[in-house]
């Protein structure tokens, strides 16, 4: 056995990512999210100008995984406070990191203008079906039967609605230029996503007006599930209602 | 939006806020109102903070004042509000602009502006620790202590030889001095304290002056918001009277000249009730 033969360095921390103990759940597909935006800020040599935006909700905490400037917004504001560092400096990089409970509910009307005036932001949006961080309560998102904390009998759609698609909403407006949604319940699925949130990114550097990712994602420990259920549940469940796919694409 | 203010006195990032203030509450109307007093100067978002509140009484104290709002605020990484009512709001009058200042770009050393050539720069609100977040109001403090001891302002009129004063911000200050020049023309010792900043409060001004004085008068267009401050500032030392209009309705110099000759002719006693003897009066008004 040689000990001195060259080494292919193969996987390795982003630079764009901090060395810091996870504070997510086991199965929790926050960290995968996270690597992926650190990988491509890292891909595209963005750390340096990038300024995030953390919401309120599992991912507050979100600027402590990443090694770029950050600031925390009010709870569904981020879109508005990344409307403004974009408009104060426009030659940089500005993403949102929001979930479901923050982005579709107490945010839709920040999330719906910043669309649709255009502003040139990127948005990662965690879609996981619940309200993770208070305790697994019924969001916006959930899915129809979908038990939780708030709806232990399943959502019944008579009293409570149905859920609500973000990508397909935010599509029809012109001030989008690009929209899509992918999964990360499976490798494959994960290079799709990341390859997604990089043309998010680029769409921003081009200059080509809002553009959101979002990302089916898992919360095994409000769902009581396992991770490996809850990734089946991703797949099973929350693909056929809210299928994944490009909703805008600039020509 | 109280929430979004909270954040950033929470965040510690400079703001200047414009509050026109109306009738209210509620939708109430579009008239000229000083309700949010209270709201403003003592209230606000949840937490432990407090902002500089500038109150210009005319257009061209409103352009001078935006002018210091922007400098106090990235002194001290402060919030200003400036508070004026929907009376200076929607008036036209002449006013001079001062000359246009370049804006210097600076860069201070807690702005996230990008990790170039540096540490990440992080800013937040959270301090999930309550030891951590004591330390942060203890901050906040010592930097208000500071902001109370350098930026108090106020401006008075005929207060040497004044036997009554009489105190009001804004639009009701403004009218109050029509009536003070009113009465002293008649040969009533009466001055006018006009406070520029309802925080930090001209506090010991008033006390000051307490001393001097017969008997005070605060005149308002709500119900008796800053008259708590102006108690609290004499300290039982003279009697403190009140006038207000509310709902948007504007006193005339008038109405306040004939305060002035009221406790000119029979000051009130220092225990008494200045709200509730207003009121009284007020039965009068609607009768």
């Amino acid at each position: 056995m040689t000990t001195n033969a060259p080494t292919e360095l193969v996987y390795q921390r982003p630079e764009s990512f901090t060395e810091t103990v996870t504070h997510y759940c086991p199965g929790c597909t926050h960290g995968v999210a996270h690597r992926l935006v650190a990988e491509v800020l890292d891909e595209m040599a963005l750390r340096e100008k990038t300024i995030g935006v953390a919401s309120v909700g599992c991912s507050v905490f979100a600027y402590n995984y990443f090694s770029c400037d950050f600031v925390e917004a009010a709870h569904g504001r981020a879109p508005a406070m990344a409307t403004g560092i974009k408009r104060v400096l426009p030659d940089r990089v500005v993403f949102t990191y929001q979930g479901d409970g923050d982005l579709a509910s107490i945010g839709m009307a920040e999330i719906v203008h910043a669309a649709g005036r255009g502003e040139n932001i990127t948005v990662i949006f965690i879609n996981n079906a619940n309200y993770g961080m208070t305790g697994g309560q019924m969001a916006p998102t959930t899915l129809p039967g979908q038990k939780t904390t708030s709806s232990p009998y399943g959502r019944d759609v008579e009293q409570m609605g149905f859920p609500i698609r973000m990508a397909e909403l935010l599509a029809t407006l012109d001030g989008a230029g690009y929209i899509a949604r992918r999964s990360l319940h499976d490798p494959k699925n994960i290079r799709q996503a990341k390859k997604a949130i990089r043309l998010a990114f680029e769409a921003q550097v081009r200059g080509s007006g809002f553009s959101m990712v979002e990302l089916l994602s898992t919360c095994p420990t409000n769902w009581g599930m396992t991770p490996v259920e809850a990734l089946r549940w991703v797949e099973e469940r929350m693909i056929p209602a809210f299928p994944l796919g490009d909703y805008k694409t600039m020509e | 939006m109280m929430e979004g203010i909270s954040y950033i006195a929470g965040t510690e990032v400079p703001l200047v806020l414009v509050d026109v203030m109306r009738g209210g509450p509620g939708l109430g109307n579009i008239a000229p109102s000083q309700g949010d007093y209270n709201q403003i100067v003592h209230g606000g978002g949840h937490g432990d903070y407090k902002p500089i509140v500038l109150a210009p009484a005319s257009v061209q104290e409103t352009i001078d004042f935006m002018d210091l709002a922007f400098d106090l605020a990235e002194k001290y990484r402060a919030i200003v509000v400036v508070l004026m009512d929907g009376n200076i709001g929607q008036m036209m009058e002449p006013a001079e602009l001062p000359p246009m200042r370049p804006v210097v770009r600076s860069e201070p050393d807690w702005a996230v502006t990008g990790a170039k050539g540096r540490e990440r720069r992080i800013l937040s609100s959270i301090y999930i620790q309550p030891e951590e977040e004591e330390i942060v109001n203890i901050r906040l403090l010592k930097r208000w202590n500071q902001i109370e001891a350098n930026e108090v302002r106020f401006k008075e009129y005929f207060v040497d030889d004044a036997e009554l004063l009489v105190v009001g911000f804004g639009t009701a200050g403004r009218i109050s001095l029509s009536a003070v020049r009113a009465a002293r023309e008649e040969g009533i010792r009466v001055g006018l304290l006009r406070p520029i900043t309802l925080s930090p409060y001209p506090y010991a001004r008033i006390r000051a002056l307490a001393g001097q004085i017969k008997g005070m008068l605060v005149v308002e267009m709500n119900s008796g918001q800053m008259l708590d401050d102006v108690i609290r500032a004499a300290s039982g030392r003279v009697p403190v009277e009140f006038y207000g209009r509310l709902g948007g309705m504007v006193p005339f110099p008038d109405e306040v000249l004939e305060e002035i000759h009221r406790m000119a002719a029979q000051p009130a006693s220092p225990n008494g009730n200045p709200r509730e003897s207003w009121m009284k009066r007020l039965a009068i008004i609607e009768g």
